[in-house]
């Protein structure tokens, strides 16, 4: 048991203890390193000037995240650079030479987040042996906000970096696998190494955490205080996504973007909507269980999980067991099935050959808060529908599954008109508010319209 | 070296993170940080604020009110804004004590144990509101008026009326409001600050402190962008750091958060536009009448001229025979409105694109067509407000824009589309843009230059001009690196500060590069003319070295002596630059120069509204395709085609860039960029959660610009035009696009700005 992180911040390896333990990394970098080339803006990880790039001891790769909303402790066993640690030998990067001879910087206040995940677009493009074109810059540039230059000359400046004289930013330290108890004033974190030690601490922990990308804004927006918590990032048996011939298994851990990449074939609906779901950063910290388990009405992963029937798996200090997500979800606001010192390890989702269609309505179509979500899953043979299985954001005080609604859409041949009958049979059931995301009657309508949008996308095949 | 695209001058910094901003910089002994207490409504009466609890955290140091202030009050037109609230509540978020820590994580901590008590009222919160209590900040003195616009408009074969409707903007630059103020010796202050007009903020420090202005220095490294709200709104929070250093004589730090920021500080003026058309069966407009009327909020701030600036551009690029335009700013209980790209010349503009679009819906033709017909052209030139246009571009600039976009085939394409299409509705429109260059308020029109020349043939050069991104350093090194032969290295603009330049106006109106250019070349010139003399001079043998020496004063330039690629050439004779400086040192001649630089020709009078306004305008197009999800509202911009006016740009790379960036901002602005105040009028739209500014993706997916040739402008440094802000204008053209699309349908008369899903799925369906 250690009670310190170990730590790399730009090939210097550290340890970080005491209250430096319970800092952002930004806020360490700016005011306890003098790094101050790393930026804050929002503080709430949705601009991207805080940007570094991490990577665990035993990854090969350097992914990016939001500095502002990652703590030190979830650092443990971790390379960090960042913007100050790209220039090798008094060379610049690649993204820095490019960003200069594209006029890629006006102000410069977003450049250094701009330059880390370009860095990212680099390194995984060289790997990838794929040409950067402005799609993929764009993908990769999500999380960047720019209020100067339109992006224009950032999304040339990617396109023309000379991929063959990338640096290794690898420090090629090997960190201390140990378990680590940290603890400063009011504030203590357990980062065990296997469940059976997580299930130990159980008890006494109220409070469970892996990308904490939720916990962080919080932080910064003073709306949390502190408390005993437990990590189950450095568990390495939660990281994973397996498939069996019946099911899906995603572990606690597994990032957002490990499902959008893993599920693609799968689900490839839902691998879509995590595209848009959030930027790059943060879906190389969050994870599914996290969005999940934050259960709130506009999660946009729970109406997928809710069609989808997804199957949560608990774990206690006395036993485990396996709820139906739709039985997990009570009604009325974040209400859960969820027992004192039980924890999430697992969400498995079977491999019933439904098809999905998923509808996510928000002011900006990528990186913003939804509206409205509708899931359907379904089965159609000739002009029927076998199986439909539908859910709803967005529109009450949790997410809706609409079950007693669904029967009737099935074994008969489908008109618009029934889809205006089930919205008939929804209305009276929905409580949207109006709120800065959208006014209640607009997203009524948005009800309506989804589930006419859905006939006539698939209306072809009916 | 000028009309070339040398890189940003801070772009090496920029990439690596070794850029200094105001928060970057180290702490220093002894450093304080300041946070800001905010009015917990909108209206009312401050009773009183409660510090005792504030107090006894152990690492508060302080806490200030109203009392504390020597000048209560701060204003760049009217000083009618305090700067901690008296009594009287303007508006939710008002700053209305200061708190002081210790520790930079106590500032949010020890806010909360503030207590300020206030007794409530209701607020006024939209312009009929302030209407209907006579709440008026400004009203023009006298109306625009060109012609008989009440009888064409009773003559006129066809008549609309409208109310165009636009909200604000956050600017959202990226480096929030900060400021550090450092006591020096014997009372003075220095304030390094992320202002736009360090002058003011020298002034309003002054006045704050009650100290004279020679008691304090402002010093602006660069901003991390200001697009116009750190152009009055800065002052206050440099104030508020100038009088913590000032009573505790330690360094004290003030730097906002992005929520805080959006909350405290104003936005664009929304808008909402009284307007009635007369035109005839090919949509020729044969008379206007427009009132403009703005929310201005709390406070005067800079409304005044933004009214007049939106007034200015109602015409954009349109002739207007018979015309009658007034303008109202009304007061209301939003923080106060001020200075954003454009400063009221989009919301002018925006409502004559509007009203062409409601023109070609009503008739049945296509928005360019009305459009040619309406554009300022042959002998309809002449301004709303007597200004005659010279140099007229918008004819050639209409003509190759709708050639290269293919307008027309795509116009065919888009009406089959439209037919065919269940889900889908495409629409694609025009934005131009003719905007002033000058501030309206003529002292502004000046600046100056200190240009030093080191013995190693390097400068250092400082102006007025404030850095923000927005690359004016680059463009006065490369001016100042032309005159002398020097190449860009060779060259360095130091941080703006009121110790070197005196009296500056505010980096604004798009102006900074033309005003200060103009200086420093100045400056330059008056070097380049002792060192040509000089070498004039030594040439001509007229003395013998270590005899006696050269003397002169003034110096003659010479445009046959050449300064170039380091060296000094007159005929056939050379000499290197550094030594002809090595020269005029040992002789005792200045190798420094300080120059004034005034805007000639400009006079406008107000009572009579003649003259000339603006020094000349820069112009544009842009053409945009839009395409609409029938179901939910959701648009998509699928291309944009733009064709500007720079003159001969002084550097096309920098100006690229600022045109790309002034049309994104603009399309944000039109799209997606939507304030949400709840009924507490509480702004909950504060952060980029809940506020959404144009991320990569939603950039057109085909973007086009190109740059129109222009040689003849020559009342502007080296022929050049001003860039900043014309081309945010062309960001309407999305929002025309959206009018467009629902024009097939025969909707859209509603539309208002922001056009988001929700708006176009309202005018859509009409169910909402």
């Amino acid at each position: 048991m250690r009670n310190f992180i170990d730590v790399s911040i730009n090939g210097v390896r550290q340890k970080i203890q005491g209250i430096d333990a319970f800092r952002t990394l930004s806020d360490f970098l700016r005011y306890e390193q003098g790094a101050t080339g790393t930026k804050v803006v929002c503080a709430e990880g949705d601009c991207g000037a805080c940007t570094v790039l991490t990577k665990s001891g035993t990854e090969e790769n350097f992914k990016s995240i939001n500095s502002c909303i990652a703590f030190m402790w979830q650092l443990d066993g971790q390379e960090v650079v960042t913007v100050e640690g790209l220039k090798k030998n008094d060379e610049l990067h690649p993204a820095q030479l490019a960003m200069i001879q594209c006029q890629g910087t006006q102000c410069g206040y977003c450049t250094p987040g701009f330059i880390c995940s370009m860095a990212q677009l680099a390194q995984d493009s060289k790997n990838e042996n794929v040409v950067i074109d402005s799609k993929r810059a764009k993908n990769y540039l999500t999380g960047n906000l720019c209020r100067c230059t339109g992006y224009d000359s950032i999304i040339e400046a990617s396109t023309k970096m000379d991929l063959t004289s990338l640096p290794d930013l690898n420090s090629a330290i090997v960190f201390d696998s140990a378990s680590v108890e940290l603890e400063f004033d009011r504030q203590k974190i357990y980062l065990p190494q296997t469940l059976s030690e997580a299930r130990t601490y159980l008890r006494e922990v109220p409070k469970i955490v892996s990308g904490a990308t939720d916990l962080g804004v919080l932080h910064n927006k003073g709306r949390w205080s502190p408390q005993v918590m437990m990590s189950l990032k450095n568990i390495p048996e939660l990281a994973h996504i397996t498939r069996s011939a019946t099911h899906i298994t995603i572990g606690a851990t597994a990032t957002l973007e490990q499902c959008s990449r893993e599920l693609e074939s799968d689900f490839p609906e839902f691998s879509r909507l995590l595209r848009i779901f959030a930027s790059p950063q943060i879906k190389n910290s969050a994870t599914l269980v996290g969005n999940m388990m934050n259960a709130s009405p506009i999660a946009d992963s729970i109406p997928f999980l809710k069609s989808a029937d997804a199957r949560i798996h608990l774990l206690s200090p006395t036993g485990e067991r396996v709820v139906d997500i739709n039985e997990f979800f009570l009604e009325g606001y974040k209400k859960m099935d969820l027992k004192p010192q039980e924890i999430v390890t697992h969400i498995s989702l079977p491999l019933n050959g439904l098809s999905f269609k998923l509808y996510k309505v928000s002011k900006r179509k990528d990186l913003d808060i939804s509206a409205v979500t509708l899931a359907i899953g379904f089965e159609k043979k000739g002009d029927q529908l076998l199986r439909f299985q539908l859910s709803l954001g967005g529109v009450a005080a949790s997410v809706l599954r609409l079950k007693t609604l669904e029967s009737q859409m099935l074994n008969r041949a489908l008109a618009e008109k029934d889809f205006i009958h089930l919205f008939n049979e929804i209305d009276p059931l929905i409580t949207p508010q109006s709120d800065v995301r959208g006014s209640s009657d607009y997203r009524r309508l948005l009800v309506r319209n989804l589930l006419l949008k859905f006939f006539h996308e698939v209306e072809g095949a009916l | 070296m000028i009309h070339q695209s040398a890189p940003h001058d801070s772009s090496l910094g920029h990439v690596t993170g070794e850029s200094i901003f105001v928060d970057d910089r180290p702490e220093m002994r002894g450093e304080v940080h300041v946070g800001i207490v905010g009015t917990p409504c909108a209206a009312g009466v401050l009773i009183r604020v409660d510090a005792e609890k504030a107090l006894a955290h152990p690492d508060c140091l302080a806490v200030y009110t109203q009392e504390d202030f020597h000048g209560k009050h701060w204003g760049t037109i009217v000083h009618d804004q305090p700067f901690l609230v008296i009594d009287r509540i303007g508006y939710k978020d008002e700053a209305c004590a200061l708190i002081v820590s210790k520790s930079r994580e106590s500032v949010e901590e020890i806010k909360k144990l503030v207590s300020v008590v206030v007794e409530k009222a209701k607020p006024i919160t939209t312009i009929s509101e302030a209407k209907a209590a006579r709440s008026i900040i400004f009203h023009a003195p006298t109306p625009f008026a060109q012609g008989d616009a009440e009888g064409e408009l009773a003559r006129a074969p066809h008549r609309l009326t409208g109310v165009f409707q636009v909200q604000g903007q956050e600017h959202f630059y990226m480096e929030s409001q900060a400021a550090i103020a450092y006591p020096q010796d014997h009372g003075l202050i220095e304030v390094h600050s992320s202002s736009q007009h360090p002058s003011e903020t020298q002034r309003v420090i002054a006045e704050a402190l009650g100290i004279p202005l020679n008691q304090v220095v402002c010093v602006v490294k660069r901003m991390g962008g200001g697009f116009g709200g750190k152009e009055s709104q800065a002052a206050p929070i440099a104030g508020y750091a100038a009088l913590v250093a000032h009573k505790l004589k330690r360094p004290a730090r003030l730097v906002l958060t992005k929520d805080q920021d959006m909350q405290l500080t104003g936005k664009r003026h929304p808008f909402e536009n009284h307007w009635e058309v007369g035109f005839d069966h090919e949509g020729r407009i044969l008379a206007l009448k427009a009132t403009l009327q703005s929310d201005g909020g709390a406070y005067a701030d800079l409304s005044a001229s933004i009214l007049e600036r939106a007034m200015f551009h109602l015409d954009s690029a349109y002739y207007l025979p018979n015309v009658w335009i007034d303008g109202i700013c009304f007061r209301t209980n939003h923080h106060p409105h001020t200075a954003f790209r454009g400063f009221g010349g989009p919301q002018g503009s925006m409502t004559i694109e509007c009203i062409l679009e409601d023109i070609a819906r009503t008739l049945k033709l296509d928005p360019l067509k009305v459009r040619m017909i309406n554009l300022y052209q042959a002998d309809r030139l002449k301004t709303p407000y007597g200004q005659m246009l010279e140099n007229n571009l918008l004819p050639e600039i209409f003509k190759k824009l709708s050639q290269s976009s293919d307008y027309q085939a795509r116009r065919q394409k888009i009406d089959e589309f439209n037919r065919t299409s269940k889900s889908k509705l495409r629409g694609m429109s025009l934005a131009a843009t003719k905007f002033g260059i000058a501030f309206t308020a003529r002292f502004l029109n000046q600046g100056n230059a200190l240009v030093n020349l080191h013995l190693d043939a390097t400068v250092q050069a400082s102006t007025g001009a404030t850095e923000m991104g927005q690359g004016v350093n680059t463009k006065i090194a490369q001016v100042i690196a032309h005159a002398l032969g020097l190449s860009m290295e060779s060259v360095k603009v130091m941080a703006t500060s009121t110790e070197k330049n005196h009296n500056t106006s505010p980096t604004a109106a798009s102006s900074g590069a033309d005003i200060n250019c103009a200086a420093a070349l100045r400056a330059t010139n008056l070097i380049k003319a002792r060192l040509t003399s000089l070498f004039k001079r030594k040439l001509a043998g007229e003395i013998k070295a270590n005899l006696e020496e050269y003397e002169i004063t003034e110096g003659e330039l010479d445009e046959s002596v050449l300064f170039k690629n380091g060296e000094v050439i007159y005929g056939d004779k050379r000499i290197p630059l550094k030594d002809l400086i090595g020269l005029a040192y040992m002789n005792r001649i200045s190798l420094g120069a300080y120059a004034h630089f005034k805007t000639e020709n400009l006079g406008f009078c107000k009572q009579t509204i003649q003259g000339r306004a603006f020094n000349y305008y820069t112009q544009g197009l842009a053409i945009s395709e839009v395409e609409i999800d029938r179901y939910t509202g959701d648009m998509k911009l699928l291309r944009t085609d733009m064709l500007m006016d720079l003159g001969r740009p002084l550097n096309p790379a920098i100006d690229r860039g600022q045109v790309m960036g002034a049309f994104v901002q603009g399309m944000g602005w039109v799209t997606t960029e939507s304030l949400f105040y709840n009924d507490e009028r509480a702004l909950v739209s504060h952060s980029p959660t809940t506020y959404k500014i144009p991320n990569i993706q939603d950039i057109p997916r085909e973007i086009k610009l190109e740059f129109i040739e222009n040689h003849d402008n020559s009342v502007n440094v080296h022929r050049s035009k001003a860039v900043g802000e014309p081309p945010f204008l062309l960001g309407i053209s999305a929002w025309t696009a959206v009018k467009n699309a629902l024009a097939y349908e025969n909707l859209g008369s509603g539309l208002k700005s922001p056009a988001t899903g929700e708006e176009i799925l309202r005018e859509l369906t009409g169910e909402f």
